[in-house]
């Protein structure tokens, strides 16, 4: 490997941090005369970091009284704003004494907020281990003893699960591609059709698969109507649409330019040039995501099934609803097993693509 | 065969290609441009194929004029202006001979392009094309397998797949060592010679361009400063394009 | 590749020329033409061609295999266009009591998801970073390494709605903790595989020099591995979280709270409104929480100024020239910001790229 560059890249970390370490070192240090001192985060930050800190401990106080929930009513476990406190000090003091940087110090502290707030959303707590255990103990028992007979009994959901997957990632991965090619400003015809591709992506995107599945399932008709893999697999279409434009679009933003400019000069159209020269070069990752697309899909499937959308999902769904934990579980580590070979098949088919 | 009058390309920052230049080259003539790093000699070869837009003044190759805001005017005289790139700019996980095709990707309609599925006639273009620069039996070759000679002789191929009247070369051996530079700049004055192509040379050494080219063009930030015959570009005459003496890494590569 | 070769019609009259690429091998002085100058033979599409074979199949008996009634997509375009439209009245209905408290309780299920995502990314992440250093091999020896990756595997195989069902529902019960603690343990299996690939890939100099100069296992780690891999491995976090908040959804459905619970208690009464104003919440909560985290991500890695890249004119002379191979790339240490072990000390991200795939 090239020295060079290593002891470039890092050497000033090193210097950097050395010095805090091992301040016997310094003393060795010779070369300069005047050693300037690490400087301390400017004092107005550092006031600005105090009334942060300040804000802070006032809003643990509060949501620690306040009902902040407007009609759950889930019961909230007490935070107890003292151990915030004591938290957010210790941040400051520590930032003081290593001298970070105001914004690393900010960054803390609203890390330490953020996750106080949804620790007290939640309700975190973790007395059910001990206290609740044994009410889940039983459930657990039944899942260590897994009804081995039924993993065959259950065949054809699978085929169906196995079915909805492979063709979902045909055709949402053929789509995704399109799409990709649209929402890259290297590939797209211009750049207001590259900004419209990629908000409309970004919207396809962060509704989550479940919620596909309810609303093709609400469309539809679910398992009952026959319709329930219909609607699975147009779920898990727009579930990897998302998925592969986003990642493909992201490979082809860092393609080589030069076979375009190429393409470009022997006066190819922008479908030929996004054909002969962005294609060849973004197949392999291309490929690869959409290998992984499928291995995503198996597990979505369950998930799927479960709202109605047919597959293995709703076996497991039936048997939930019947507290047949261990029927439940032989599937499941059947599932376990498949993700397993799937994940595996699909790597040596990744490695051989590469 | 190309004609600049008074072509002025100024860059999106305000830097300034090139400056009023006025230039003839004729039908068949194989010149060669050179000048120091910065000099406007791309920006000169690209202005005619289109892919530096000029901003003022008439550019013609042939009896058309260049229009960079139509890009299927552009597209049109691509087809008859062929280039050949410092980095060869082929795709290199593709076979040879598809990358030879893409030369005919002006001439061939677009679902024939999507589906690979290229006319016998394209095809039979491309060996030629391959045969002329003597790399036929890589054909079916990853490009990534070959040489960068054999590359910058693939990229050739798919020029003259085109059926070009016009190939522009930006520093074609720049990336070359100076044997394979010279079989390549052989097989270029070849070219011009046998199918009377119009071929315009970027190059940085002095003595490949007395050895292959017709005529000789010095630029200077943005201007033609010398113009004339492989004899007149003498080491004086070049000195004074450069604005310094003569290295001699400027004169042997 | 192919020692037959085929002449083909037409090739006579390809000019002559010399054979440059025997030309140093001397094999002889005029033209004569032997195998490099004959055209290959095409080389066999077999297995290209079993491949489409097999692909096509697949889909075909997938479609067949599935037994559903396909003719129900007949109706789908018909029924979308009903359901949109009601989906749209919902979201442009004039605000009334009732109204209002639809859209606050869709804002406020989202927050709830949002939450539950962040508490299991925070579970996960805790664990995530002492599993990936003890999942990279450059780092531990060979048995634990072993051992950690196959228990990573095992997790990352089994999906989170398997940890809710199966242990976290029947101790924590019905709520949004259980769907956090599940998420949690979920995220520290490809938190922990994406740290790890980071660890592998630190530069090795530093931690060589540190080595050389006695330093004990966590020093190093400390000193010469965390500097490098804390931007690469916040950035690993925050995209879990983004990730998790669409998990999140899932679990609600079975009863682990968030907007999954309203989504399908509002699907089962067929609210076809308040989906609208649900889904509407969903998109913009969701787009808002990536772009914050995708701002974040880049802060970090980047640090907080952004690298202004000096605009050179297009295709200039400078970037052919033979000599001076262009600019290089410098790589310009951070400022360590948000980074809290690696504070002020120059960081470079090893291929932090945003193709991960989580």
């Amino acid at each position: 490997m090239s020295r060079a560059p290593a002891s470039n890249q890092t050497s000033a970390s090193h210097q950097d941090s050395a010095g805090e370490a091992v301040p016997a070192r310094e003393r060795g240090d010779k070369h300069s005369s005047r050693r300037p001192q690490r400087p301390r985060p400017a004092g107005a930050s550092y006031a600005g970091l105090l009334l942060f800190a300040a804000a802070l401990i006032a809003f643990f106080s509060w949501i620690s009284t306040s009902n902040l929930r407007l009609d759950v009513g889930v019961a909230r476990v007490q935070l107890y704003p003292a151990i915030g406190a004591g938290l957010v000090l210790a941040i400051l003091a520590l930032g003081w004494r290593l001298r970070f940087q105001a914004q690393v110090v900010f960054g803390l502290l609203a890390v330490l907020g953020f996750t106080w707030w949804a620790g007290s959303g939640v309700g975190f707590t973790l007395r059910p281990l001990w206290e609740d255990f044994n009410r889940g103990w039983p459930v657990i028992q039944e899942f260590l003893s897994p009804n081995w007979g039924f993993i065959f009994r259950v065949w054809e959901p699978w085929l169906v699960t196995l079915s909805m997957a492979i063709m979902a990632t045909f055709i949402g991965c053929s789509i995704g591609l399109l799409l990709a090619m649209f929402a890259s400003p290297v590939s797209s015809p211009n750049t207001w059709t590259s900004q419209a591709v990629k908000a409309i992506n970004s919207v396809i995107r962060s509704i989550p698969d479940i919620g596909y599945g309810l609303l093709f399932v609400a469309m539809l008709g679910g398992t009952a109507g026959g319709a329930g893999p219909v609607a699975g697999v147009l779920a898990l279409i727009m579930f990897n649409i998302g998925i592969v434009a986003k990642l493909t679009g992201e490979t082809i933003d860092s393609v080589d330019r030069g076979p375009l400019e190429a393409a470009d000069a022997t006066g190819s159209t922008l479908i030929q040039r996004n054909r002969i020269a962005v294609l060849p070069q973004i197949l392999p990752g291309y490929s690869s995501y959409s290998l992984y697309v499928f291995e995503l899909n198996i597990r979505a499937s369950v998930v799927l099934g479960i709202v109605g959308a047919g597959g293995i999902g709703s076996t497991i769904f039936v048997q939930l609803s019947h507290f047949n934990y261990s029927n439940i579980s032989a599937i499941m580590i059947a599932l376990v097993v498949v993700v397993l070979i799937v994940d595996y098949v699909s790597l040596s088919i990744r490695r051989r693509l590469t | 065969m190309i004609e600049f009058k008074d072509v002025n390309v100024v860059y999106p920052g305000g830097h300034r290609g090139l400056k009023d230049v006025d230039l003839t080259i004729g039908a068949g003539e194989l010149v060669v441009v050179v000048g120091l790093s910065g000099a406007g000699k791309s920006t000169l070869i690209r202005a005619i194929n289109g892919l530096v837009p000029y901003t003022s003044g008439t550019l013609r190759v042939g009896d058309d004029v260049v229009d960079p805001r139509s890009k299927g005017k552009l597209r049109a005289l691509r087809s008859r202006v062929g280039m050949v790139f410092q980095s060869f700019n082929l795709v290199t996980r593709i076979s040879v001979l598809s990358n030879v095709l893409v030369g005919r990707s002006s001439a061939t309609p677009t679902w024939r392009s999507l589906l690979g599925w290229y006319r016998p006639e394209d095809k039979e273009i491309a060996f030629q094309s391959l045969e002329r620069v003597g790399i036929v039996d890589k054909a079916y070759n990853r490009a990534s397998a070959l040489s960068g000679g054999q590359q910058q002789r693939v990229a050739i191929a798919r020029v003259l797949a085109q059926d070009p009247e016009v190939i522009l070369a930006d520093e074609p051996v720049a990336s070359l060592d100076p044997p394979t530079a010279h079989m390549v700049l052989q097989d270029l004055r070849r070219i011009n010679r046998e199918l009377g192509i119009t071929t315009v040379i970027n190059l940085h050494h002095l003595e490949m361009a007395r050895r292959y080219a017709d005529r000789v063009i010095g630029m200077r930030s943005g201007e033609i400063v010398f113009d004339g015959s492989v004899d007149e570009a003498t080491d004086t005459a070049i000195e004074e394009v450069y604005q310094r003496s003569l290295t001699a890494e400027d004169v042997a590569p | 590749m192919s020692d037959k070769s085929s002449r083909r019609p037409g090739e006579e009259s390809s000019p002559q020329y010399q054979n440059l690429e025997r030309g140093s091998a001397g094999s002889g002085t005029g033209f004569a033409p032997d195998r490099l100058d004959a055209r290959p033979v095409k080389p066999s599409k077999l297995g290209y061609n079993i491949g489409l074979l097999i692909a096509g199949i697949l889909f075909i008996g997938a479609v067949s295999a599935t037994g559903a009634s396909w003719g129900r997509l007949a109706q789908l375009p018909a029924n979308m266009v009903d359901y949109f439209g009601l989906m749209a009245r919902g979201v442009f209905q004039p605000l009334t009591p009732e109204t209002q408290q639809s859209w606050l309780s869709a804002i406020e299920h989202m927050l709830e998801s949002v939450q539950i995502a962040w508490v299991g990314t925070v579970l996960g992440a805790l664990f995530s970073l002492p599993m990936g250093f003890l999942a990279a091999r450059t780092m531990t020896p060979l048995p634990v390494y072993v051992v950690v990756r196959f228990i990573l595997s095992v997790i990352r195989a089994v999906p989170e709605i398997i940890f809710a069902i199966a242990i976290m529902l029947p101790i924590f019960g019905l709520g949004p903790l259980a769907g956090a603690m599940a998420l949690g343990v979920s995220s520290i299996g490809t938190l922990s595989k994406l740290i790890s690939e980071a660890v592998e890939s630190v530069d090795r100099g530093p931690l060589e020099s540190a080595r050389a100069a006695g330093a004990t296992e966590v020093q190093v780690i400390r000193w010469a591995v965390l500097p490098q891999v804390m931007p690469e491995v916040i950035a690993i976090w925050l995209y879990r979280f983004e990730v998790n908040i669409r998990a999140s959804a899932i679990l609600g459905v079975l009863g682990a709270g968030g907007i999954g619970s309203l989504l399908s208690s509002l699907f089962g009464a067929r609210a076809w409104d308040r989906i609208g104003i649900t889904i509407l919440v969903i998109i913009v909560v969701t787009i808002a929480v990536d772009q914050i985290s995708a701002w974040v991500r880049h802060r970090v890695i980047h640090g907080p100024k952004r690298r202004g890249s000096r605009p050179g004119p297009p295709g200039a002379d400078d970037s052919s020239a033979g000599h001076d191979g262009g600019p290089v790339p410098s790589t310009q240490p951070g400022t360590g910001a948000g980074s809290g072990a690696a504070a002020g000390a120059g960081t470079t991200v090893p291929g932090a790229s945003g193709t991960m795939n989580l």
